[in-house]
C-alpha cells in the first residue's frame, strides 16, 4: 500500500505540471513530422528526382528549342532567361546556377556540380548533343533524310521488390520514440533531485520506508510515466501520420525494457554525480551520442553495414534495429534480444547505484542532503 | 548596470554546465563540423553484366560514367543481393550478340533492373535510349563494317561538334564543411543564447531578483544587463571560434562570417529575453526551448541541404532565421559581403525588430513587480 | 522514551558531538537548547537515524537504533528545521503521503490526515496547493506532516525559524496540546524563551557537549548565587559611577536601560539607588530579575545564546 501510495505520489508531481508533459509530447511529434516530411523525398533505398527546373540562356534558335522541347521525359524544366536575369539572379542568390548554349558548347554554370539537378542536367545534355551532333554529320554529308533526330526504345525496366524499409515517417515514428525514451534518464534524474530540492529526501531518509524501496518505486514511477507518454507518441503516430508499427501493443511492450534501462541510468547517474546539474551536463551528452550512433538522426537503409556496425555500440540502436526488423521483415529475435541486454544493464546499474547509495547510507553526505 | 553585468558572469561562471554551454559547446559542434568532409554527391551506383564484351557495348558503360554515374562490373549471381542490399541503384544487363543485332539494324534490348520506386532510373532509361537512338542514326549515316568503327564514328562526331562544359560561377570555392560547421554553429548559438538568458528565470527561483527589483534598479536596465551579459559570451564564443578557425584547424575566414554569427547570435539574445519573461516556470523554459533550437534548425537547413525537403517545407522553411542566415553564409563564401545580400540581411533584421517588439511588449504587459516577479 | 548514552560523532577531525548523554522520560518535553554550530542538529540527526554515530547507544521506546532502527522509526516523528514539503501538492497529499509511509493506509489515513491538519490550523486549506501557502502556514504543515501518523516521540528541530509572531505562538500552543495529550517531545532551540515557556527538563548544549541539564529551577540553581537588577533610568545612565558598585559582576547597557549582574550579598541595590540619587538620574523603572536560561548559558559558557 506505501508503494502505491509512493507511486500515486509520483503521478500527482506529473499531472501538477501539465504544460512541461505537453510540451514534452509535442517535440517528439514536431520533430517527426519535421523529419518526415522533409526526407519524404528520399527513402534510405531509392531517390526520388526533385522537380528539377532550371533557367536556360540561350540565343532562341532552333538548337535552344529542341534542347527545352525534349528535355520532359528526363524530368527537367527549362525556363528562358537572359543574360542579364540570370547574372542579376546570381548576384542576389535568387538563382543557384543555369544553362547556357552557345555555338560551340552546352555549359552548366554551378558551383554544384555533383548535386542532383546537376547530375540531370548532364545526362539529358550529353544525349542532346549527341543527338546535335550526327544531325550536324548527316547534313554535312547529305543525308537529309537521318538530319532529323531519331529516338528508339532501347532499354527495358524490370523493377523488382526490394525488401521491406520504412518510409521517412516509418523511420523517424521509431527513432523519435527511442529518442524520446531516452530523455526518460533526465526525467528520472529530475525525480530523484527533486526530494532533494524540497528537502523532502530527509523525511524520506527518516522514515520507516526504505531507501531501497524508494529507489524501486520511482524507478517503476518513472517507467510507467515514460511508457505512457510512449503509447501516446505511437497512438498518434499510427493515427494522424499512419504511421504502421505491425501490432502496437506489442511494440509499447517491446520498448518496456528500453524504458527500465533508462530510468536506471538516471539513478545511477545521481549517484555517481550527485548532483543535478552535473549529471543532466552527462545525461544530455550521452543521449544525444546514443541517439546519433543509433541512426536516429540520418535515415539509413536497415541492410546497411555501415548502420549495423555502430548500432552495436549503442542501445538505442539495438532498440531502433530490433524494431525496424519487426516491424518491416517480421522477425522479433533481434528486438527480443536487445530487450534482453536493456533488462540486464539496467539491472546491473540499478544494483550499482543501489550499492553506491547504501555504502553511504548513514553517513555525513546523507544528512547533508 | 555593471554590478548587474558582474554578478551575471559570476554566476555564469560558477555554475559548470551553463558555461559549458555557453563557451565551449559551439566550439566543439563548429570543429566537428568542420570536420564533415561529404559533399552533395548523388552519384548514381550502377553495375554492369556485359555479356557481349564488344565495343558497342563497352561504349555502353563509358556513356554512364561520363554521364558521372559510379559504373563497375557484376557478376549474374550478386545481381539480386546488390540491389536488394542497396549496393547498387540499378544494373544494367546487356545481353550476348547485342553489337551483331545492332549493326544488322535490329533492335536489341539492353534490360535495367532495378528495385520498384526508384525514379532516377526514368533519367537513366531516356540517357541510354538517347545514346542508342543516336547509334542508330550514325549508322545508317555511315554504315560502319563494325562497332569499333561506329563507336570510333561518333567520337569523331563529337570531337568537331557542340560540347558539354561544366563552370563554377564564383571564384570562391564553397566548403560545404565550412557551411555544415556553421548550420551547427547556429543551432547551438540558439540554444546557448536562450540558456543565457534563462538566467533570469533562474533568479526568480533563487527570490534573488525580488532584491534586485526593491534596490533602484529599473527593469529596462536589469534587462539590459541580461542582454549584455549574453552579448559579451557571444562575443567571446566568436573570438574562440577566430582562434579556432586561424590556429587550429586553418580554414579560409572572412570578418563578413563573424560579422553575420554575432548578428544571428544578437536576434537569438532578443527572443530569450521574450521567453523568459513571458514563461512562468524553468521547466516549461526547458520544454519549449529544443522546439526553436532543434525543429528550427532541422526546417532551416542547418543539418541538411534544403534541396532533400520537399517544396513546400523550403517554403516553410523560411520563417526561421536559420534558412536566412545559412544562406547568407553560403554567399559569403562565394565572395559576396554581408551588405550585398539584402534579402538575407532584410529578412535577419527583421527577425530581430520582431523580437525586439516581442521583448518589449512582454516587459510593458509585465506592469506590476509582481507580474516581473 | 528516549536515552541516549555516551554519543560521540566527528566530522573529520571535529568533534561535533562529544560524549552526550541524557533521557527523555514518557510524556515530558526535553529542550535542547544551544546556539548555532552546537551540536544539536548532528544529535537529532543520529537519533533519527539519518546519520551513524561513532560510538555511544540510543534507545527509542526501549529499541536499540544499532538493532531494530527500522521499528524504533515508527515511533518517531520529524519536523525538521527546513521545509520539508512538496510546494506543487496540496496539504492534504503532502500529509497523507507522509502517513502512508509510516503504514497508515484507507479510512484511518484519511481521518487522521483531516484531524491533523484541522489541528495545525489548516483544514481549509486541505486542498489548496503549497506553493499558495503563506511561510507561516508551511510550517505548521511542517508540523503536520510529522504528526500525521500520531508518533510516540516527536522530534522538532528549530520549528519557529523566521516565522511570524502569531504562527509562532500557533506551534507553541499546539506542542503544549499534543504534551497534554500523552506525546514526548524532544525540541531543539536556541531561543531561550520557547524553551523557558515549553520544556520541562532542558539540556544546554555547546561545542558539542551538554554543558547542564535538568529543569528550569534546577538550572537557576547553577548560578545561584547571582541575580539581577533591572533599571530604565530617564536620560544617560551614569555607567562610569555605577560599575564602582561593590559585588556588580557586570552592568548590560541598552539605550537608557541596565542590566547589573550581582553576586553574593544583597546591598547592590542600596548602592545602585545611592549613586542613582546622587547623580540626580531619575528612575522609570526597577525589578529584580531572576537569572534566565541566557545568563546560565553566559555564565557556563562564556558566551551568548545568539552569537
Amino acid at each position: 500500500m506505501r508503494s502505491l501510495q509512493f507511486l500515486k505520489k509520483e503521478g500527482l508531481h506529473s499531472l501538477a505540471a501539465p504544460e512541461t508533459v505537453l510540451l514534452m509530447l509535442l517535440f517528439p511529434l514536431l520533430i517527426t513530422w519535421v523529419l518526415g516530411t522533409a526526407f519524404s523525398g528520399i527513402s534510405a533505398r531509392t531517390i526520388d528526382l526533385p522537380e528539377a527546373r532550371m533557367p536556360f540562356v540561350s540565343d532562341g534558335g532552333m538548337a535552344a528549342q529542341l534542347y527545352q522541347g525534349n528535355s520532359g521525359h528526363s524530368g527537367i524544366t527549362f525556363e528562358p532567361v537572359s543574360r542579364e536575369e540570370a547574372d542579376s539572379g546570381l548576384m542576389d542568390g535568387s538563382l543557384k546556377q543555369y544553362v547556357e548554349l552557345t555555338d560551340k558548347a552546352l555549359i552548366l554554370h554551378s558551383d554544384d556540380p555533383q548535386g542532383m539537378e546537376a547530375m540531370m542536367v548532364r545526362m539529358y545534355s550529353n544525349a542532346f548533343i549527341q543527338q546535335a551532333n550526327l544531325t550536324g554529320l548527316a547534313l554535312k554529308e547529305g543525308r537529309l533524310d537521318l538530319a532529323a533526330p531519331q529516338f528508339f526504345e532501347y532499354t527495358r525496366i524490370e523493377g523488382m521488390d526490394g525488401r521491406a524499409e520504412p518510409s521517412s515517417f516509418g523511420y523517424y515514428g521509431v527513432t523519435m520514440l527511442t529518442m524520446i525514451l531516452m530523455y526518460g534518464s533526465l526525467q528520472m534524474l529530475s525525480m530523484l533531485s527533486q526530494e532533494k530540492a524540497a528537502r523532502t529526501s530527509l523525511r524520506l531518509k527518516a522514515s520507516p520506508y526504505a531507501m531501497g524501496k524508494v529507489f524501486l518505486v520511482k524507478t517503476l514511477a518513472s517507467c510507467f510515466i515514460l511508457m505512457v507518454q510512449a503509447a501516446i507518441i505511437v497512438l498518434f503516430n499510427h493515427f494522424v501520420y499512419g504511421i504502421e508499427y505491425r501490432n502496437i501493443g506489442l511494440v509499447l511492450m517491446m520498448v518496456v525494457p528500453l524504458a527500465v534501462f533508462v530510468t536506471s541510468l538516471g539513478v545511477l547517474s545521481y549517484q555517481v554525480f550527485r548532483t543535478e546539474n552535473a549529471a543532466s551536463v552527462f545525461l544530455n551528452i550521452l543521449t544525444i551520442a546514443l541517439v546519433f550512433l543509433g541512426g536516429g538522426y540520418m535515415m539509413v537503409s536497415l541492410d546497411d553495414s555501415t548502420f549495423a556496425a555502430l548500432t552495436q555500440f549503442s542501445p538505442i540502436g539495438w532498440v531502433n534495429q530490433g524494431l525496424f526488423q519487426y516491424i518491416y521483415r517480421g522477425s522479433s529475435a533481434p528486438i527480443l534480444w536487445a530487450g534482453a541486454k536493456l533488462l540486464g544493464l539496467g539491472l546491473v546499474m540499478y544494483l550499482l547505484a543501489f550499492w553506491l547509495f547504501k555504502k553511504e547510507e548513514g553517513s555525513d553526505r546523507v544528512a547533508a542532503d | 548596470m555593471w554590478p548587474l553585468i558582474k554578478n551575471n558572469i559570476q554566476i555564469i561562471l560558477s555554475r559548470k554546465s551553463i558555461l559549458f554551454l555557453l563557451l565551449f559547446l559551439p566550439v566543439i559542434l563548429f570543429s566537428l563540423g568542420l570536420l564533415n568532409n561529404s559533399t552533395s554527391d548523388i552519384r548514381l551506383r550502377i553495375a554492369v553484366h556485359d555479356e557481349d564484351k564488344t565495343n558497342l557495348s563497352q561504349s555502353l558503360s563509358e556513356t554512364l560514367a561520363r554521364d558521372g554515374s559510379q559504373v563497375k562490373d557484376i557478376a549474374p549471381e550478386d545481381i539480386e543481393n546488390s540491389l536488394l542490399d542497396g549496393k547498387e541503384d540499378a544494373v544494367v544487363l546487356i545481353p550476348a550478340g547485342f553489337e551483331a543485332a545492332f549493326l544488322r539494324g535490329e533492335q536489341p534490348e539492353v534490360t535495367l533492373r532495378t528495385l520498384k520506386g526508384q525514379e532516377v532510373v526514368a533519367s537513366l532509361k531516356a540517357s541510354l535510349d538517347m545514346h542508342l537512338s543516336a547509334l542508330n542514326r550514325l549508322r545508317d549515316i555511315r554504315q560502319p563494317e563494325s562497332g569499333a568503327a561506329l563507336v570510333g564514328a561518333m567520337a569523331e562526331a563529337e570531337a568537331d561538334g557542340l560540347r558539354f562544359e561544366s563552370r563554377r560561377i564564383t571564384e570562391g570555392n564553397v566548403s560545404q564543411s565550412l557551411n555544415f560547421a556553421s548550420g551547427m554553429l547556429f543551432y547551438v548559438l540558439t540554444m546557448s543564447m536562450l540558456q543565457a538568458t534563462a538566467l533570469i528565470l533562474q533568479e526568480k527561483h533563487w527570490n534573488t531578483l525580488n532584491r534586485v527589483r526593491q534596490a533602484p534598479v529599473g527593469k529596462f536596465t536589469y534587462l539590459t544587463a541580461n542582454f549584455l551579459t549574453a552579448a559579451i559570451f557571444l562575443l567571446a564564443n566568436i573570438f574562440f571560434l577566430f582562434l579556432l578557425t586561424t590556429f587550429v584547424m586553418k580554414v579560409k575566414t572572412t570578418p563578413a562570417m563573424y560579422a553575420l554569427w554575432f548578428f544571428y547570435g544578437i536576434i537569438w539574445i532578443f527572443f530569450g529575453i521574450f521567453l523568459a519573461l513571458v514563461v512562468n516556470s524553468r521547466a516549461v523554459h526547458a520544454s519549449i526551448v529544443p522546439i526553436f533550437t532543434t525543429v528550427f534548425a532541422m526546417l532551416g537547413g542547418s543539418f541538411w541541404p534544403l534541396w532533400l525537403m520537399p517544396e513546400f517545407m523550403r517554403k516553410l522553411a523560411m520563417i526561421t532565421p536559420h534558412y536566412w542566415a545559412n544562406d547568407a553564409m553560403t554567399l559569403i563564401q562565394k565572395g559576396q559581403s554581408l551588405f550585398a545580400q539584402k534579402t538575407d540581411l532584410l529578412a535577419l533584421a527583421g527577425f530581430l525588430l520582431l523580437f525586439f517588439a516581442l521583448g518589449v511588449f512582454a516587459l510593458r504587459r509585465s506592469q506590476s513587480v509582481e507580474n516581473f516577479l | 522514551m528516549l536515552e541516549v548514552k555516551k554519543l560521540v560523532k566527528r566530522y573529520g577531525s571535529k568533534l561535533a558531538v562529544s560524549d552526550v548523554s541524557f533521557k527523555v522520560e514518557k510524556g515530558e518535553i526535553y529542550g535542547l537548547l544551544g546556539p548555532n554550530g552546537a551540536g544539536k542538529s548532528s544529535t537529532i540527526n543520529i537519533i533519527t537515524g539519518l546519520i551513524k554515530k561513532d560510538s555511544g547507544q540510543v534507545t527509542i521506546g526501549g529499541l536499540d537504533l544499532d538493532r531494530e532502527l527500522t521499528k524504533a522509526k515508527y515511533l518517531l516523528g520529524i519536523v525538521p528545521q527546513d521545509l520539508a514539503i512538496y510546494n506543487d501538492l496540496t496539504a492534504l497529499q503532502n500529509v497523507k503521503f507522509f502517513g502512508a509511509l509510516y503504514g497508515l493506509t484507507g479510512g484511518t489515513l484519511q481521518k487522521q490526515a483531516l484531524e491533523t491538519l484541522e489541528f495545525v490550523g489548516l483544514k481549509d486549506k486541505a486542498r489548496d496547493k503549497v506553493k499558495t501557502f503563506s511561510g507561516g502556514m508551511k510550517r505548521r504543515l511542517n508540523i503536520a506532516c510529522g504528526l500525521v501518523h500520531r508518533p510516540q516521540l516527536l522530534i522538532l528541530d528549530e520549528p519557529t525559524v523566521g516565522i511570524d509572531p502569531q504562527s509562532r505562538n500557533h506551534i507553541m500552543e499546539a506542542i503544549l496540546q499534543l504534551n497534554r495529550e500523552g506525546m514526548t517531545i524532544l525540541y531543539t532551540t536556541h531561543y531561550m524563551e520557547e524553551a523557558e515557556q515549553l520544556c520541562s527538563r532542558i539540556a544546554i548544549m555547546d561545542a558539542g557537549q551538554i554543558v547542564a541539564q535538568g529543569n528550569l529551577q534546577e538550572l537557576r540553581s547553577l548560578i545561584e548565587e547571582n541575580w539581577y537588577i533591572a533599571v530604565k533610568v530617564k536620560g544617560t545612565p551614569p555607567v562610569d559611577e555605577l560599575s564602582k558598585v561593590a559585588g556588580v559582576e557586570k552592568i548590560d547597557l541598552n539605550g537608557n536601560a541596565l542590566r547589573f549582574t550581582c553576586r553574593g550579598k544583597h546591598s547592590q541595590l542600596r548602592d545602585i539607588l545611592e549613586v542613582l540619587s546622587r547623580e540626580h538620574t531619575e528612575i522609570l523603572d526597577l525589578s529584580i530579575d531572576e537569572p534566565n536560561l541566557e545568563d546560565v548559558f553566559l555564565t557556563l559558557t562564556g558566551k551568548r545564546l545568539r552569537d
